[in-house]
């Protein structure tokens, strides 16, 4: 994997703490904790299909888009949470103070209020964290969808180099 | 970057569906579920039932009795039940733990005591949390 944050090991064991907890309480296939651009910071789990940094960019992608939904819907609070509920797998994404973004891949026959249950004790954990990443990594970049378009291009681009 | 293996549920601890299916057996129960507040499902027992609708019914119950104890200024609710004509009793115990609202819905045939073998799922419960 080409991307992803250089996070410093000390934060890094906090997360994946916290994310690995998450994985065995709500018995979870992958969970991703990206900054809100869409940059990788940790992956617990297996991942049998898809790259984890697409995914991530994606999610970031989903996120924003959501965030400005719920803005025109009136909601004052855009940082939340929502599900796709596939037909073997879903997603869990939660916008966390609008810094990082968790995201939980399950199996379809997960109970729903499981992985909520154990996702939102996990956002209260990894609440705190936000500060202490952006005292280290700066203030978190703005969804980008030219940086984006550009990021996956690459990640294509190196998954399937011109033979 | 940290990349870690995880079994999924493989060495996870005492579920909460196992919790609840030991209870079922305990207490005789048919069928029992455990669901958030907003009545989504985290668990049920048996496995396949339709927990979705079930985890509704409960939670639906609830935010009645929690309306109903506001206005009338009763005292915080430890239980609720529905009686059938025949005998059996919808039983909805709220949990609560930290900031989380839980309800473990169960049904009770006629004739079967549930008080002691819910109060233990519920503590093996609060222990999993």
């Amino acid at each position: 994997m080409t991307q992803g944050l250089q996070v410093p090991e000390e934060l890094l064991d906090e997360i994946d703490y916290i994310l690995n907890h998450l994985a065995e309480k709500a018995r979870t296939d992958t969970i991703m904790l990206a900054d809100i651009s869409g940059q990788l910071i940790s992956i617990q789990g297996i991942m049998e299909e898809g790259t984890p940094a697409i995914i991530a960019a994606l999610a970031a992608g989903d996120v924003a888009a959501m965030a400005e939904l719920s803005t025109r819907i009136g909601e004052k609070d855009p940082h939340g949470s929502f599900f796709h509920e596939g037909e073997t797998k879903s997603i869990y994404l939660h916008n966390i103070v609008g810094s990082f973004i968790l995201i939980v891949i399950f199996r379809t026959k997960t109970p729903i209020g499981l992985v909520r249950l154990f996702a939102k004790r996990a956002v209260e954990q990894l609440m705190p964290i936000t500060k202490k990443f952006e005292e280290i990594m700066g203030p978190p970049k703005a969804y980008n969808p030219d940086e984006f378009s550009k990021g996956i291009t690459q990640e294509l681009e190196d998954t399937f180099p011109d033979e | 970057m940290i990349e870690k293996k995880h079994q999924a549920g493989g060495d996870a601890p005492l579920s909460f569906v196992e919790i609840l299916l030991e209870m079922n057996r305990e207490g005789g129960f048919t069928r029992s579920v455990l669901a958030t507040a907003e009545g989504l499902p985290i668990a049920s027992a048996p496995v396949n039932s339709d927990s979705e609708l079930a985890s509704a019914m409960v939670t639906m119950l609830q935010q009645v009795a929690a309306e109903t104890r506001n206005q009338l200024g009763l005292p915080p609710i430890d239980e609720i039940t529905i009686r059938t004509e025949k005998k059996h009793h919808l039983i909805c115990r709220p949990i609560k733990f930290d900031n989380e609202l839980m309800i473990l819905g169960v049904i009770v045939p006629p004739d079967h005591v549930y008080r002691r073998v819910t109060n233990k799922a519920i503590k093996r419960i609060r222990w999993e949390l």
